[in-house]
């Protein structure tokens, strides 16, 4: 299994890559331990990547993973949700078994 | 009548004679908190504000789980960008296996040491060696001693009184301070343990945050530790013989249904104290009993007060 981005996720990754003049940098997806669930996720960008982390293309984009990280988020189809309470990238992790109301933690 | 807001007049005055100043060393192990990341991981972990604590300065917070029930009250030991839980040693590798399932590429180490004690000295100021705390109502500094390290020297030179392990429990339960036997028994909040003032609400996320904050915006909490004090006769008779626990006890409304239970008693010589859990809301003070087991002495129960903030129901 590896990790996605919806189109419209890929399409605001290439945007905000484009507006910060990085236009060929990878996401690195990562988990930190935090947030009211427990564990958070963390989303930037980064050229570099080490022989240990997981590798995938999603639309165009490369996403570069940790072996820890990606013990948590395999599966995980990441979006890129608007509404009225705001817009941001939303996870939707099989792993996680319960998310935190604002989304931005899960549980494992 | 009883008050309804907190503990009358008469059971304020009793408690004996309060020397000078008060000594405890506490029993417990040290979950050593290391690495470049230290600081910004145990502030996502704990309730305390952890992110602007100083070299020396020692902070109170509770350890949640993710439903936000207390598991653990440690103290926090900063020194620098390193950090020492203390905390009580029943238990304390459980907490340093669920604070570990929290590391994933954080630059955090734990370990554990088993068998350290730290000194607690009531009226100390806070010098750089001890560091400002508050135990069980009283005022003072606390330290963590080195292995080996002789306590009664120290004592007898500030003319403090040194707290045995019963004197140290009475003043805990006296003080109305939660401590494990409420956090075994029940899950429960920290607005239903009266313990809201460890919780920062400003300092951003932690583990166990939503349920915490959703309370906090909701009104009363469902279930509320509550405070008694009686005749000690009374507190000796609801422990059990040999093993130190409690023999069961209700604590009842007026129309004789069981409401709530004893988690903890204790007594000196002249007066008894009881932490006991309320398991609804919607109760006056002056509306509540103690319905001790067969043949305990009647009556007898001369305050009760809600711990924390009284409920607005």
């Amino acid at each position: 299994m590896s990790i996605q981005l919806t189109p419209r996720a890929a399409e605001k990754v290439k945007e905000i890559r484009e507006l910060e003049q990085i236009p060929e940098e990878a996401l690195r997806v990562r988990v930190l331990g935090g947030g009211c669930s427990g564990f958070s996720y963390d989303l930037f960008f980064e050229d570099e990547h080490t022989e240990l982390d997981q590798k995938f293309v999603s639309h165009g984009v490369p996403i570069y993973i940790d072996m820890m990280s990606y013990q948590y988020l395999e599966g995980t189809e990441i979006d890129y949700v608007e509404g009225l309470h705001g817009a941001g990238f939303k996870f939707i992790n099989p792993q996680a078994q319960a998310t935190c109301g604002c989304g931005s933690s899960f549980s494992a | 009548m009883r008050p309804s807001n907190g503990l009358s007049k008469c059971t304020a005055r009793i408690g004996g004679y309060t020397p000078l100043m008060r000594a405890a060393v506490l029993e417990g192990s040290i979950i050593e908190v290391r690495g470049d990341d230290s600081r910004e991981w145990l502030n996502g972990q704990l309730t305390a504000q952890i992110a602007d604590a100083k070299d020396g300065e020692v902070r109170r917070g509770l350890k949640l789980d993710r439903t936000g029930g207390i598991l653990a009250m440690p103290w926090v030991f900063c020194r620098g960008e390193e950090f020492d839980l203390f905390v009580e040693r029943e238990g304390a590798k459980e907490l340093l296996e669920d604070l570990d399932r929290y590391i994933i590429m954080e630059d955090v180490e734990l370990s554990l040491r088993e068998d350290t004690r730290a000194l607690f000295l009531e009226g100390e100021r806070g010098d750089g060696i001890f560091a400002r705390a508050t135990l069980y109502g009283m005022e003072g500094a606390i330290r963590i001693l080195e292995e080996g390290e002789i306590v009664e020297s120290i004592v007898q030179t500030r003319g403090a009184e040194l707290l045995d392990g019963q004197a140290l429990e009475t003043a805990r339960i006296r003080s109305g301070t939660p401590g494990r036997p409420e956090f075994e028994r029940r899950r429960l909040l920290p607005q239903e343990a009266g313990l809201k003032e460890l919780v920062s609400f400003t300092k951003g996320c932690f583990l166990g945050q939503e349920p915490v904050v959703m309370l906090e915006h909701r009104g009363s909490p469902p279930k509320r530790l509550i405070r008694l004090e009686m005749e000690p006769t009374l507190a000796r008779s609801l422990k059990s013989e040999g093993t130190g626990g409690i023999k069961g006890a209700d604590i009842t409304d007026d129309t004789g249904a069981a409401v709530g239970e004893i988690t903890s008693v204790s007594s000196n010589d002249e007066r008894g104290f009881a932490i006991g859990l309320l398991r609804k809301r919607g109760f006056t003070l002056d509306t509540l009993h103690l319905r001790a087991s067969e043949g305990a002495p009647s009556a007898a129960v001369t305050a009760f007060a809600f711990i924390g903030e009284p409920p607005d129901n």
